[in-house]
């Protein structure tokens, strides 16, 4: 199917973007969500804004420790990264789960943040990583942690005149080691349940896929494990957080996996 | 296909850095590359053309910083290409690193590259020669863009011709190697038109 009948702009500057933002304006990174849902004509905004031509938000830099992902910098970028796989290995483990290989090389990291699917890899990544989002409108800028940024289903804390122009991630705290499970149908298939764990001594981060309309982080889980405690408790406290029985099994058998790998 | 090439600039290591982050200063340094002035989404389209002896081969893609580490000077760049008249393609990351010592910096440049098509079977070692030369003007180059002197306009038409690059004792398997190629294209043209 086609879309339905929109107005198209294709600013070079945030500025510039910014000035086009409102209620019937609906942004464009990758497209990789947007223009199938366009395309069955589920969405109809009015206008689209297509960000692919600003070149001030492509980018992966790191300062001070801390890795800054500009909104547009491609999935695939990320994956192919060194310095993102030396520094926050977690983000490659998570990035190779994210559908198949021509849909990252169009993929944004800003754009799946943005579009807040539950069932998307990064954002569950960017959760156990303590990520901070950076979001811009021409009144000004504000930055939110994701347990703010992320809202419900296809939702976030993103106003209709804002974009989101950042994401920064601070350093892992020393000797961490990190892993990434999911299931999925198939391989690239959108995942069912999932989890993002991050083990460190005194430390531990647990992000849950699909376990709830948002990323989830599981607070009890990470206690028990920080405390030096035992991993398969902490993996069954993480799975009580997913509702029904199968995908609290399921949820429980892939934290356990990731926490092994881990080492946990 | 991993190569690695070394050079040292009387730049402070600042400089030489601002210089590296700007994708159209770096790509001018490439031989035989043009670049269109204005990128689109971080990445830049332009093209690049390879003489080997009697083959030329021009690629069209695009040049992108894929990340910056600030802290430790290092930066590496994706760069990608299909061949214009061709089935052949050529991809790239190069890394940068940085090191400054009493105003100069050394700068180490470690290609990684994977190269598809007819180009491709040239064969392993001659391979590497061509992009070896390639990357050494590509750094003498570099340094030049880094010295502030303007990278001298390219003769014939903007082609490296690789092949005086490397001449000696590979220039005779080049020659045979460039002749079995045209000579296999040529019957595999006949083959096609019948």
């Amino acid at each position: 199917m086609k879309p339905a009948p929109f107005h198209y702009e294709a600013p070079r500057t945030v500025a510039a973007a910014l000035a086009l933002l409102g209620a019937d304006a609906k942004i464009l990174a990758g497209g990789q969500s947007l223009v199938p849902i366009m395309n069955f004509r589920l969405a109809r905004p009015a206008t689209l804004v297509d960000v692919n031509r600003v070149d001030e938000l492509a980018y992966l830099r790191k300062r001070d420790g801390v890795l800054h992902i500009g909104a547009m910098a491609r999935h695939a970028t990320l994956e192919r990264s060194e310095m993102v796989a030396r520094g926050w290995p977690l983000l490659r483990q998570a990035v190779r789960h994210v559908a198949h290989h021509q849909i990252r090389t169009r993929g944004t990291v800003g754009g799946s943040c943005a579009h807040g699917d539950p069932t998307a890899e990064l954002p569950v990544a960017l959760a156990a990583l303590d990520a901070r989002f950076h979001l811009r409108s021409r009144a000004g800028e504000r930055s939110l942690g994701a347990a703010e940024f992320f809202v419900s289903h296809l939702t976030t804390a993103l106003r209709d005149d804002e974009l989101l122009v950042e994401i920064e991630v601070p350093p892992l705290p020393a000797a961490a080691r990190t892993a990434f499970a999911e299931h999925a149908r198939t391989h690239g298939d959108w995942a069912i349940a999932g989890a993002a764990v991050v083990v460190a001594p005194g430390h531990a981060a647990i992000a849950l896929l699909g376990a709830a309309p948002t990323p989830l982080r599981a607070s009890e889980a990470e206690a028990v494990l920080a405390a030096g405690g035992d991993a398969a408790e902490a993996a069954r406290l993480a799975g009580a957080l997913a509702d029904g029985e199968w995908r609290t099994a399921l949820t429980t058998a892939l934290v356990r996996r990731a926490l092994a790998e881990a080492g946990a | 296909m991993k190569l690695t090439n070394e050079f040292e600039v009387a730049v402070p290591i600042e400089r030489t850095w601002e210089t590296l982050l700007d994708v159209p200063r770096v790509a001018r340094a490439l031989p035989g590359a043009t670049i269109e002035p204005e990128g689109e989404g971080g990445a830049w389209r332009g093209t690049m053309k390879v003489r080997l002896g009697p083959v030329t081969t021009e690629y069209a893609g695009t040049a992108r910083i894929q990340d910056a580490d600030e802290d430790d000077r290092v930066a590496s760049y994706r760069v990608e290409g299909r061949e214009l008249r061709g089935q052949g393609s050529a991809a790239a990351t190069i890394t940068t690193r940085l090191a400054g010592a009493d105003g100069a910096t050394r700068v180490v440049v470690e290609t990684d590259m994977q190269v598809t098509g007819r180009q491709a079977q040239l064969g392993r070692g001659l391979m590497e020669q061509l992009a070896g030369a390639i990357l050494d003007d590509f750094a003498a180059r570099l340094e030049q863009e880094l010295r502030g002197v303007a990278a001298p306009a390219d003769a014939g038409g903007g082609a490296l011709d690789v092949g005086a690059a490397v001449r000696g004792p590979l220039i005779e398997r080049a020659a045979l190697v460039g002749v079995g190629v045209l000579a296999g294209l040529a019957l595999g043209r006949l083959v096609w038109r019948r």
